[in-house]
């Protein structure tokens, strides 16, 4: 069985008549990284807010690291389903400093332990200098990284990344491809990434899901979206 | 430099700045005349007024607006976030249903509650009917607790509003993520819904504040000595308007204080929320007996706030409709709507055009300007109509010779005996009112068409009529319906300063409930009651189609 499975997805906006997924399936194995490619409302971020549990399917299995989420009676909330979501916009807390930020998500912890996950975390993302900054007196790059490691700090199973070059300027982004490509690579994690861009898609993942264009009433309801290996 | 100035003033000068700096002189005018007053010589009554009573005002206000500020927006924050963040059952109903004690002003709440709950009232009554033997103690509404808690049952939607709009607009992906990184619940809300609503329930708050510190009724209702029973109590009482004048300058450097300590306490943390561009936040479901518990939460809040105190004034005005409803009370209501619809346009003709020269310049003097014309507001009736009044005589006394040679006869008091004083008051306290909402109507069109139709060849003036006025039609609609609705309900102000046997709505009711006469006081109170329901759901509709 694959690691992250959706199968016969149903799901319309606002519980109207018209889907957006009408039967739609996606497998992907344990460490792998994938693209979620498509045009702007073709459903890319609604399909990473129903595999967080953000959003109810009306039908169709989900299933994470052999876990079923949502399926039959089965809803499990999203603070139980330990999936991790980069925000589009980063959503870090305006209130916390960075470290607060990346210490939000680790419970059950002692004090001190809680202190070297963050500082581990923060090692990783190059922002251990940061920690006592608050979010709006970091660049957009460095935001991005500390919504990157606050995501990843509980060891989540699935990290979804919702279109993460969207809010940086055109020339950092070749440099923060390769540095979001070698953290993934260097924590393992099976992730998903949204994007509208090809090339940010192939620079960094593994497979490519395409999510069909076109009218997406009738389009994204494929059964099965056409998927690159790279 | 001398040229840079020369070409600003080029660029900038023109009737619309004209027109919006007279607006703030005028606006300013009665402060600086209640300051003034304090370099005067102090009147007879002031050495005895600081001695025995100073403190006790100063302390009875800052417990009473203290203690309903707080509990206010505990109410306001819980319903906002219960509304906004999960769903049960009638919760549409509700989220709108807790916007209506606005319309109801706490003065009317006061007395209503007040008789209901006294001996001879519905609710003892009732129980004695019942056979159930009750503790007067626990009837007593007319303490300070009392006050505090019918405030804040009447002016918490101030908070719930400000807050509600923040949630809806500003925290769906603080909120998922605080859930995706498996916070609970309350930890969410605890953690961060509240810390970043912060702006927003001081926001809600401070309006909170002034209500209170405004209010006449309610303290004379229930005998509380408050600073603006102070200047009622010295300026009808004493004839001491020297010393009304000093208790005034008092209370607004005790407001100017709270003012400077807001910000001081929040210098720290400020930053800019901005506004969420994914999706609104998902609503959870509530189901079982939590579910229940909402429904009876907010069932409890809404009887108490809004359809009780209805329902008791519409049977007493049923009981006394023949002996209120005459002549005299067409008269009076057609004085209502006549003095609300001369503010509604002199407060939005100032408020327009002072916010679109804030928006076309955005330089500090503007800014300036804005802040004067909304200064109003926060200044409590009582104290505001002093200055005004101070402003008036001052008027009528240089125009003496003007009013003799027009054949008016000497020392008389034209201008000061007439209803322009009370529209200019109003003018002064509600254009905040307008002003606040024209600012966020520009705000939401932003600079672009306008400066496009510039560029053709428009001028301001051409540019406003084409192009502006078609797209913030809405905000000005939606100001002048807020200030119709704040005149009808201003009591203190129009108390001080209206012309001798002229009444209001707002008056009438309360000179029936301070005669003892609380159920004729019903039908003048309802009228107030339902057009303020109706400026309520007009705006809520205007709020609706605009979103």
């Amino acid at each position: 069985m694959a690691y992250v499975e959706v199968s016969g997805l149903r799901y319309a906006y606002g519980g109207g008549r018209d889907n957006v997924f009408n039967g739609f399936s996606l497998s992907l194995e344990k460490g792998q990284t994938a693209g979620l490619l498509g045009p702007s409302g073709s459903g890319k971020s609604t399909l990473l807010r129903l595999l967080a549990g953000l959003d109810a399917p009306l039908d169709g299995r989900i299933a994470i690291g052999g876990t079923l989420m949502a399926g039959g009676s089965v809803f499990v909330q999203p603070e139980r389903r330990g999936v991790g979501l980069v925000f589009q916009d980063y959503a870090l807390f305006p209130h916390m400093t960075v470290g607060q930020n990346v210490a939000f998500g680790l419970r059950g912890m002692s004090r001190p332990e809680r202190r070297k996950v963050v500082g581990e975390m923060l090692g990783m993302v190059r922002l251990e200098d940061f920690a006592k900054r608050y979010p709006h007196e970091l660049s957009g790059g460095q935001q991005q990284r500390a919504a990157f490691a606050r995501a990843l700090a509980p060891r989540p199973r699935l990290l979804l990344l919702d279109e993460p070059f969207s809010n940086l300027d055109a020339d950092l982004k070749a440099s923060i491809r390769r540095e979001l490509k070698q953290l993934l690579r260097q924590t393992g994690i099976t992730s998903i990434l949204v994007t509208h861009d090809r090339e940010d898609a192939e620079a960094i993942c593994d497979t490519i899901i395409m999510m069909p264009s076109g009218d997406k009433r009738e389009t994204v309801s494929a059964p099965e979206p056409a998927v690159v290996r790279l | 430099m001398k040229t840079l100035l020369l070409r600003r003033w080029k660029q900038r000068f023109g009737a619309w700045s004209v027109i919006s700096g007279i607006g703030a002189v005028l606006a300013l005018l009665p402060s600086l005349y209640i300051l003034a007053g304090l370099l005067g010589k102090p009147g007879e009554n002031w050495a005895h007024i600081t001695e025995y009573m100073l403190l006790d005002y100063a302390l009875e206000s800052l417990l009473l607006t203290g203690g309903t500020v707080v509990l206010a927006s505990l109410a306001g924050i819980v319903l906002a976030w219960l509304t906004v963040a999960y769903d049960y059952p009638l919760r549409r109903f509700f989220s709108f249903v807790f916007l209506l004690p606005l319309a109801i002003p706490p003065y009317i709440a006061a007395y209503t509650y007040s008789s209901m709950l006294s001996y001879t009232g519905s609710v003892q009554t009732w129980l004695r009917e019942m056979g159930v033997a009750v503790n007067q103690n626990y009837f007593d509404v007319m303490s300070m607790k009392g006050a505090i808690i019918i405030f804040s049952l009447f002016l918490f939607p101030y908070v719930y509003l400000m807050v509600r709009s923040f949630l809806e607009k500003h925290s769906a992906s603080f909120v998922e993520s605080a859930r995706l990184l498996g916070r609970n619940p309350l930890s969410v809300f605890f953690r961060v819904a509240l810390p970043l609503s912060t702006g927003a329930v001081v926001g809600g708050a401070s309006l909170v504040a002034f209500e209170v510190l405004n209010d006449y009724g309610v303290s004379k209702h229930f005998g509380l000595q408050t600073f603006t029973a102070a200047i009622f109590k010295t300026w009808f009482g004493m004839y001491d308007i020297d010393s009304a004048l000093r208790l005034a300058a008092s209370l607004m450097a005790l407001i100017i204080g709270i003012f400077v300590i807001e910000r001081l306490l929040r210098r720290r943390k400020r930053y800019h929320i901005p506004a969420n561009r994914s999706v609104p936040l998902t609503r959870r479901k509530l189901k079982g007996p939590v579910a229940w518990l909402a429904v009876i939460f907010s069932s409890f809040i809404a009887l108490l706030s809004f359809f009780l105190p209805v329902v008791q004034l519409l049977i007493w005005a049923w009981w006394t409709f023949e002996d209120v409803w005459n002549e005299k009370f067409v008269g009076m209501l057609s004085n209502t709507l006549l003095v609300s619809c001369f503010t509604v346009v002199i407060t939005m003709f100032f408020a327009v055009v002072a916010s679109n020269v804030n928006r076309q310049w955005r330089s500090p003097l503007s800014l300036t300007v804005g802040r004067l014309l909304s200064m109003g507001y926060s200044i409590p009736g009582a104290v505001l109509s002093i200055g005004v009044l101070a402003v008036f005589l001052s008027v009528d006394k240089r125009l003496a010779g003007v009013y003799a040679a027009l054949g008016l006869g000497h020392n008389k008091l034209v201008l000061s005996m007439s209803l322009v004083m009370v529209v200019f008051a109003y003018s002064i306290r509600f254009l905040a009112v307008g002003y606040n909402a024209m600012d966020s109507g520009f705000d939401r069109i932003g600079n672009k068409y306008s400066e496009a139709s510039r560029t053709m060849g428009n001028g301001m003036t051409a540019t406003f009529f084409k192009v502006d006025l078609p797209l913030v039609k809405g905000a000005v609609l939606a100001g002048g319906i807020m200030v119709f609705l704040e005149v009808v309900k201003e009591l203190p102000l129009t108390l001080l300063l209206r012309p001798f046997n002229f009444d209001t709505l707002a008056t009438k009711a309360y000179q029936y409930a301070s005669d003892e006469q609380i159920h004729q006081a019903a039908l003048p109170s309802l009228l107030i009651i339902a057009l303020g329901i109706g400026s309520v759901c007009l705006y809520h509709w205007l709020g609706r189609r605009k979103s």
